[in-house]
């Protein structure tokens, strides 16, 4: 599924203007990361891409669809939302019942329903886990099982917003890999985050939202290098070295960068 | 004064034996449930340690645990909880209340300690108007307005943004020195102003370095499981030493090259 | 958000705001007590002139209390239906049939109704006018005498003020953890009386267990920052019994008088 957001403008109900005229597409099979600062309106953002918020001018288009005449279920099904800290919705006795739980809203039969959550657990490293309480379950576990809930519903796009917030940095490594391999056939993965290193290590295109407009939007090496003040450590180290040697190239992600730095050190 | 801790609870730690002197800034550093949490509750009596000897002030918090409470003040992860009252300065002054300071020595610390985090006339402000970085820094007023000699942080960064982070550390860097501070952390980067790290794994103590020696230690911090921060890794990979930042690793990769710094 | 409907506290500078709050108890008890007592429409006139002038006094834009009466609206519709068709007493002003309506009937319709808007009224301008931990404050000293008799008078007081912090936090949580749900295709407005009382469940049993381990964290603040029940605090915020106070308990106990008399 292509989805777009056409010059999308939205408001707060008390009248502060947030998201300003956004536009931005997402391809079918790509990550998308989205970066900016704390109230440029990233949240507000995700949660029109599945019309929990309708904008007050502009269109959702899917498949070049205006979404705003589907079916509200249907959509949200076909667009996965994880919100902030998502493990406070788990509900279920255990996590399999948890997982189940879109899956089964869909009126689903119960072996579709088993298929699914077997799937969405073992995409996020979290079938052993299938059996257990939901009370006793560490941090990053209880995060894993919250997304595997949403990806259960099979959506053929994935936002998740701020996904490690909270988690350790060895969790959040763990977790932002599994992520980056969720994109693929048939499914994007729009990735909402304030820690651009880890965005820059698994987005295939970045859109940097800032004060409600879209301030950049192209591949990472495009909007980090340009954007010196939101870019990875890996980029901003580029960026001292290119005055002297300016034709390093641009690379972005932990690998390639330690690959470059390591050709340059070598003479 | 000095805060000394050998001791045993449970499994959550064992065999833990270091002290704290005065003035000190000591980070507790480790992956989740490696018993940093349990450490900060059992200096102030949260959690009351099965075996071994803590002492806090020359208190031990089992036996004394109100003197104690007196001494060292603690600021948690979680920046709801951390607020009890409906508005910020009535929070600020909840301790005191506790304390049973006077009224006029209240309002007198209450508007200096919001003055020293930063937030200055917040204080008809309520709680959930208020960013993670502005609770976490009321919670720190709260703390310092108290007047205790020990600061204990469990993990106070940790659920806040990156600029609720900044500000926080701007706040407790700015305390180094005046104030014993134990900070808990499972960001390495956060305690890199510490004079040193105490590193804790299922509940034992690995090691007791300075940062630099920490983040120069690649075995240890594996056996940890502990991530560097980005540019450390890329410093570490190219054999480059402690790097901590970006600006530091071009620093270095241009001297190793013998380019002319800036 | 917090919706601000009627009886909720609508912040501004008046001399009702001004007021003590236990001024505005003690006074609102009284008039209720005089409303009660009065018998005569004269008497009652008298009341409904009071409330008008407290009403202007306050400085509340009367939208805000238009927004409470609506509730109580059929209460009072149907309790002076129930005077006017069944209370015969003087002369018949309408007859059909077995309806018979006189007009004592729709006097003391009118008499009951009114007593009823002007309780609303008078409770509204209480909770308008006096923030709900000024109500909380004033509530504790009136009551503080019982605490001879072991009345839990600091403890009611704790819970009403922890009550407060946490209600705004609680309705975003709710909000925030319905969302989610919703984004997992839960639905809350189909099926009977049953079945959404069931599709409830999704939303409040991690509220519950999240309040639950808010309010274990929150003891835990509580007691770092040495709490420990209501010996010995002092009080951070004090109320002021003025002189316009006085004069304002000497109005509402001439119009108590008034009830009585008339």
């Amino acid at each position: 599924m292509r989805l777009e957001l056409e010059d999308i403008w939205y408001s707060y109900p008390g009248g502060r203007a947030v998201l300003k005229g956004i536009s931005l597409a997402v391809a079918e099979g790509e990550v998308l990361g989205i970066i900016g600062p704390t109230g440029s309106g990233k949240s507000t953002l995700a949660r029109q891409m599945n019309l929990l918020l309708e904008p007050e001018r502009g269109r959702v288009l899917i498949d070049g669809e205006d979404a705003g005449r589907m079916d509200r279920r249907e959509l949200r099904r076909r667009i996965g939302l994880s919100f902030q800290f998502p493990e406070a919705a788990l509900f279920a006795p255990t996590v399999r019942e948890d997982v189940a739980f879109a899956p089964r809203q869909l009126g689903l039969p119960e072996e579709e329903v088993t298929e699914r959550t077997e799937r969405a657990l073992a995409a996020l490293d979290a079938s052993h886990l299938a059996e257990r309480s939901i009370y006793a379950l560490s941090g990053g576990e209880k995060r894993r099982v919250a997304i595997a809930g949403v990806l259960a519903m099979e959506p053929e796009v994935l936002v998740l917003d701020e996904p490690t917030a909270g988690l350790d940095p060895a969790s959040r490594q763990a977790l932002i890999s599994l992520i980056g391999d969720l994109a693929g056939e048939g499914r994007s993965v729009v990735l909402i985050s304030h820690d651009v290193d880890e965005v820059a290590e698994v987005s295939d295109r970045v859109c940097l939202l800032d004060d409600g407009v879209v301030r950049a939007f192209g591949t990472p090496a495009e909007v980090f290098y340009a954007n010196p003040d939101f870019a990875p450590a890996t980029v901003r180290t580029v960026l001292h070295l290119l005055e002297s040697f300016p034709h390093l190239g641009r690379p972005v992600r932990f690998g390639e960068t330690l690959s470059v730095l390591g050709d340059l050190l070598e003479g | 004064m000095s805060c000394r801790y050998p001791g045993s609870s449970r499994a959550a730690v064992s065999g833990l034996d270091f002290s704290v002197y005065e003035g000190e800034y000591v980070g507790v550093a480790g992956p989740n449930g490696g018993g940093k949490s349990t450490l900060v509750k059992l200096l102030n009596r949260l959690l009351v340690a099965c075996e071994g000897e803590v002492r806090v002030a020359g208190f031990d918090p089992a036996a004394e645990p109100h003197e104690v409470r007196r001494r060292v003040s603690v600021v948690f992860q979680n920046p709801e909880s951390n607020i009890i009252a409906p508005s910020v300065e009535d929070d600020v002054a909840f301790g005191l209340e506790n304390l049973g300071v006077e009224r006029e020595e209240m309002r007198r610390r209450v508007v200096a300690a919001l003055s020293s985090v930063g937030l200055a006339g917040y204080e008809r402000r309520e709680p959930h108007t208020l960013s993670g970085g502005e609770k976490q820094r009321v919670a720190l007023a709260g703390a310092l307005a108290m007047e205790t000699e020990v600061l204990a942080l469990d993990e106070p960064t940790s659920m806040l943004d990156p600029a609720g982070r900044r500000e926080v550390l701007e706040v407790i860097r700015a305390l180094k020195s005046r104030r014993t501070i134990v900070h808990v952390s499972h960001d390495l980067s956060d305690l890199l102003a510490a004079d040193r790290v105490l590193l804790l794994r299922r509940g034992r103590l690995l090691a007791d370095l300075p940062p630099s020696g920490l983040l120069a230690d690649g075995r240890l911090l594996e056996e940890a499981g502990l991530v560097l921060p980005v540019a450390a890794r890329l410093a570490a990979g190219l054999g480059l030493g402690v790097c901590t930042g970006p600006e530091e690793l071009a620093r270095a990769v241009l001297k190793r090259l013998g380019v002319q710094t800036r | 958000m917090v919706r601000r409907g009627f009886g909720r506290f609508y912040p501004a500078s008046s001399p009702l705001h001004a007021l003590d709050p236990r001024t505005k108890l003690l006074g609102t008890v009284l008039v209720v007590a005089g409303l009660f007592l009065v018998g005569s429409l004269a008497g009652l006139a008298l009341f409904a002139a009071a409330v008008g002038i407290l009403f202007v006094a306050s400085r509340v834009p009367p939208r805000a209390f238009l927004g409470a009466l609506w509730p109580v609206s059929y209460i009072v519709l149907l309790t002076f239906v129930f005077q006017a068709l069944f209370y015969h007493r003087g002369v018949i002003v309408f007859s059909s049939g077995p309806v018979e309506v006189h007009a004592g009937g729709l006097r003391m319709g009118f008499f009951l109704a009114s007593r009823i808007v002007l309780l609303v009224l008078a409770a509204g301008l209480l909770t308008a006018t006096t923030s709900p931990l000024a109500l909380a404050d004033g509530l504790e000293i009136l009551l503080s005498p019982l605490r001879r008799v072991r009345f839990p008078v600091h403890e009611l007081t704790m819970m009403v003020t922890i009550a407060l912090r946490f209600i705004p936090t609680l309705q975003e949580e709710a909000e925030r953890i319905r969302e989610a749900q919703a984004a997992r295709g839960a639905v809350f407005d189909e099926g009977g009386l049953l079945g959404r009382a069931r599709s409830f469940v999704p939303i409040l049993v991690p509220l519950t267990v999240g309040a639950f381990r808010q309010a274990d964290e929150l003891a835990e603040a509580m007691e770092s920052r040495g709490y420990r029940g209501g010996a010995g605090r002092t009080r951070y915020r004090e109320l002021h019994f003025g002189g316009q106070d006085a004069l304002a308990l000497i109005f509402a106990a001439l119009l108590f008088l008034a009830g009585v008399a008339l």
